[in-house]
């Protein structure tokens, strides 16, 4: 991929950032989530004082006017403060990010290597050159592959959380839990993306397999095994990875069941309990930056995608 | 393939077996586990609201005055008190060896700076500023005795001074920090000392050796644990593997069902704790039809079975309510019985007020229109539950129910707003009866059933300025009353909080709030 063509994809998300945190700005105004009755109602106020809050929250000035505040706000470096806490958001979110970000990367990386491995394997159900197990095996998977696809977030996750309890009572030290914690729900985001990942692997290797290129390979006497299997899965491997780009957006929002299912902090689990409570400059940070590190994925994947493939880089005649 | 598949079964089998096998290092003895459920927005006590904030906070601050088992005040910081005959003027004599855990000495200006941070509107205090009532201000007499000055009598203001959202902070701390800040570094005299909060992640409280002025609420006089780490376990299915495994030593607001498993384990034990306010309860909104008629809403208080309801959703760990609040709360009457089920009682209401059953079954109706109910149910303390064994108990008499779940707390005050709906769920927990006058009278932010009874706004108002004790309960016994006749509202079940501990986790007992540990006594 060119500069030019780069510059001109992160102009496009930037575009495309500014117009989901204005939607989600509108949106939270035009709803009847009120944060002045959150605020005030367990502290059982009176109604003046509820207006005062709202005056001291700017909330009562004309919806155009906040808007404005609130685009000039940006171009300053401001994006509020919480309406619960009083903190500025950016330190929030960033308190956020350090638990987040390790969270959908591992499992970004798990869901390509789970897809690839799983969907590689499960595509060997009818080849004749292994064993009878491994093509029982690979029946087996492409059956689990489905399922992983269909199978809900929130049950897989507490099946895994179940599961993890006699090996979180071995773990005493603070690194195994620390390991473990971020382990689990990564690996819970990892089989439900990963399995879509795996269908899109085994499907391309199918296809590949009955490829000229490959058979011809076969015929000059290259052996069966990972450097046989690695000529197929180059094929494939772009439109995957490209592919998991888009995953990110399972990702992001998967992190929101993951973190409270695990009890772990993070982006996720503050947007939920953002949006419950109409703490506005907090969902519309986080909103922003979702919308950013999904442009982002984006965009890293199609460059290794391209990277990996020459037929998808862009020539320039 | 097959070297391959040998390798990686390989590296599988050994991490599995590493991971089990570090098992080496002993868990520390001196540190306890405890399991919070919901994360605070704000953990500064002065400025949020949540009980859950109070569970470690309780022990870093001290109050003036505390109350003991059976709810008499004790002396705290303030080893006595004087209140003036007309209720205007409390006299504070303050304790002349407490220490703040930063080293400066606590005073009577201690006193003021703290009254005055939480009356300023700029810290925007979520509860401590309404406990106070009409605090008018706060005068240093001299080093060691404050007074405060109310506009009116305001009975419940010792209960205020005994909750840690007045607890005291060292003003030093407090100008250090600034008000958004001061939060994660939090400064009171009580026997633990804040260490770090990692907002959503965990709070750490470590002992303070130099306690040494503890009430006689406190059985010892020091910590017995060294340091306490409190984590949140926001989904209720994931506290119970928690407890399993390890993670967590105390667990708090454990379910019912997985509470009656675990409690059979041996190494595990089953502290239910009852707490004081009210109970989960269905306001009647006597504006919206057919719930403005009072024949109506006699005959839906008639037409329910509550023990029922109360035992299948809570085994036996929780009483059904009996009243408006729950009945381990001072002031508490059980003005609206259980006797009160009475289905042919109910059905007759209903025929008297008009809504007829049609001869073939089916709806009631009256002048054709059918006798249908809108209820609104918030996500927690198992509402949705209630209102849909609510929904299934009135079908059976010809009520058709519709069941609206809001997400959050800005949600329902929307739905409150708009009015609505028959039946709303809301509840709050408190010492104090005066919490029904936020509930009950006619201008209350929170009157939920949209009442506007003079008489109850009398009565309501009365109790909350007369000081004397027994003069109170007889007015909230007439209140409980008038708010039972009115049917304003049907009360389903006393909280009652499932607290689990596993081995070697000794002593944890509960303070008169229910909520909050008394946490210098638990030993591990």
């Amino acid at each position: 991929m060119t500069i030019a063509r780069v510059l001109r994809r992160l102009g496009g998300s930037l575009v495309t950032i500014w117009l989901v945190t204005s939607l989600v700005f509108f949106a939270l105004r035009l709803s009847h989530l009120d944060p002045v009755a959150a605020l005030l109602s367990q502290g059982l106020a009176t109604p003046a004082q509820a207006s005062a809050l709202r005056a001291s929250l700017h909330l009562d000035r004309p919806l155009l006017q906040q808007y404005s505040d609130f685009l000039i706000g940006i171009l300053h470096g401001d994006m509020g403060r919480s309406l619960f806490s009083g903190q500025p958001v950016v330190p929030i979110i960033l308190s956020g990010l350090q638990f987040t970000a390790p969270l959908a990367a591992t499992a970004w990386v798990l869901a390509i290597l789970l897809g690839l491995i799983l969907g590689s394997l499960a595509s060997r159900a009818r080849a004749s050159e292994v064993s009878s197990l491994m093509r029982l095996t690979a029946r087996v998977l492409n059956a689990l592959l489905a399922l992983g696809t269909a199978t809900p977030v929130t049950w897989s996750g507490l099946l895994i959380l179940w599961a993890a309890v006699p090996v979180l009572a071995n773990a005493t030290s603070g690194l195994e839990r620390d390991v473990l914690g971020l382990m689990l729900p990564a690996l819970t985001l990892a089989i439900a993306s990963g399995s879509s990942l795996g269908r899109v692997t085994q499907a391309g290797l199918l296809a590949a397999r009955i490829e000229p290129f490959h058979l011809a390979a076969r015929a000059r006497g290259l052996p069966s095994g990972w450097r046989l299997e690695w000529q197929a899965l180059r094929t494939t491997l772009a439109p995957v990875i490209s592919l998991s780009g888009v995953e990110a957006a399972f990702l992001l929002g998967g992190t929101m069941v993951t973190e409270t299912l695990f009890s772990r902090p993070g982006l996720g689990r503050m947007l939920v309990e953002a949006i419950l409570r109409g703490d506005y400059p907090l969902v519309q940070a986080i909103v922003a930056l979702a919308a950013a590190g999904y442009a982002l994925f984006n965009l890293l994947a199609d460059l290794i995608a391209a990277w990996l493939d020459p037929r998808l880089r862009e020539e320039t005649q | 393939m097959r070297l391959s598949e040998v390798v990686f079964l390989t590296t599988l089998v050994l991490a599995t077996g590493a991971i089990s096998a570090c098992g080496s290092a002993p868990a520390s003895l001196n540190q306890l586990n405890y399991g919070l459920t919901l994360v605070p927005t704000n953990i500064d006590p002065q400025v949020g609201a949540s009980s859950e904030l109070g569970i470690p906070l309780r022990s870093v601050y001290d109050t003036l005055v505390f109350r003991d088992a059976h709810g008499q005040f004790v002396p705290g910081l303030a080893s006595r008190w004087e209140v003036s005959a007309d209720g205007l003027t409390y006299t504070f004599f303050l304790r002349q060896d407490v220490r703040f855990q930063d080293g400066t000495p606590f005073n009577a200006e201690a006193v003021r700076i703290n009254l005055e941070r939480v009356l300023d509107p700029a810290i925007q205090s979520q509860k401590a500023a309404f406990m106070l009532g009409p605090l008018q201000s706060v005068e240093v007499i001299d080093p060691y005795t404050v007074r405060l000055h109310m506009k009116q009598p305001f009975a419940p203001l010792l209960d205020s001074l005994s909750q840690v959202y007045l607890g005291m902070a060292s003003p030093a701390a407090l100008a250090k920090w600034g008000n958004a800040d001061y939060q994660f570094h939090q400064v009171g005299t009580g026997p633990f000392r804040f260490v770090e909060y990692l907002a959503g992640d965990h709070l750490t409280l470590e002992r303070n050796p130099d306690y040494a002025w503890g009430p006689s609420t406190y059985q010892h006089r020091t910590a017995q644990v060294q340091q306490i780490v409190f984590r949140f376990y926001e989904d209720p299915a994931s506290r119970v593997p928690a407890l399993l495994s390890g993670e967590a030593d105390v667990m708090g607001e454990v379910p019912p069902q997985d509470a009656a498993a675990l409690s059979k384990k041996p190494g595990y034990s089953l502290l239910p704790t009852s707490i004081p306010g009210q109970p989960l309860q269905f306001f009647l909104n006597v504006t919206a039809p057919p719930t403005d008629d009072l024949q109506v809403r006699q005959a839906l208080l008639e037409a329910t079975d509550r023990g029922a309801i109360a035992n299948s959703l809570f085994g036996g760990s929780s009483p059904p309510a009996q009243g408006p609040l729950d009945l381990s709360t001072w002031g508490a009457f059980p003005t609206i019985p259980l006797s009160l089920y009475h289905p042919d009682g109910s059905a007759q209401l209903l025929d008297q007020a008009g809504w007829r059953l049609p001869p073939g079954g089916g709806l009631r109706n009256k002048n054709g229109v059918p006798l249908e109910l809108e209820i609104v149910a918030p996500p927690w303390g198992f509402s949705p539950q209630a209102a849909e064994a609510l929904q299934a108990q009135w079908q059976s008499v010809g009520i058709a129910v519709h069941v609206t779940q809001v997400a959050s707390i800005t949600e329902l005050s929307a739905a409150q707003a708009g009015g609505k709906y028959n039946l709303i769920a809301d509840n709050f927990s408190d010492t104090d009866p005066d919490i029904l006058r936020s509930f009950y009278s006619s201008g209350a932010l929170d009157n939920l059933s949209k009442v506007q009874d003079a008489q109850l706004d009398r009565l309501l108002e009365q109790a909350a300025s007369t000081l004397s004790a027994s003069a109170r309960e007889a007015l909230y016994a007439q209140a409980e009353k008038r708010i039972a006749d009115l049917a304003l509202v049907i009360p389903v079940r006393d909280y009652v909080n499932l607290n689990m501990t596993r081995s070697p986790v000794k002593d944890l007992h509960f303070d008169y709030a229910g909520w909050f540990p008394i946490l210098i006594d638990v030993s591990k």
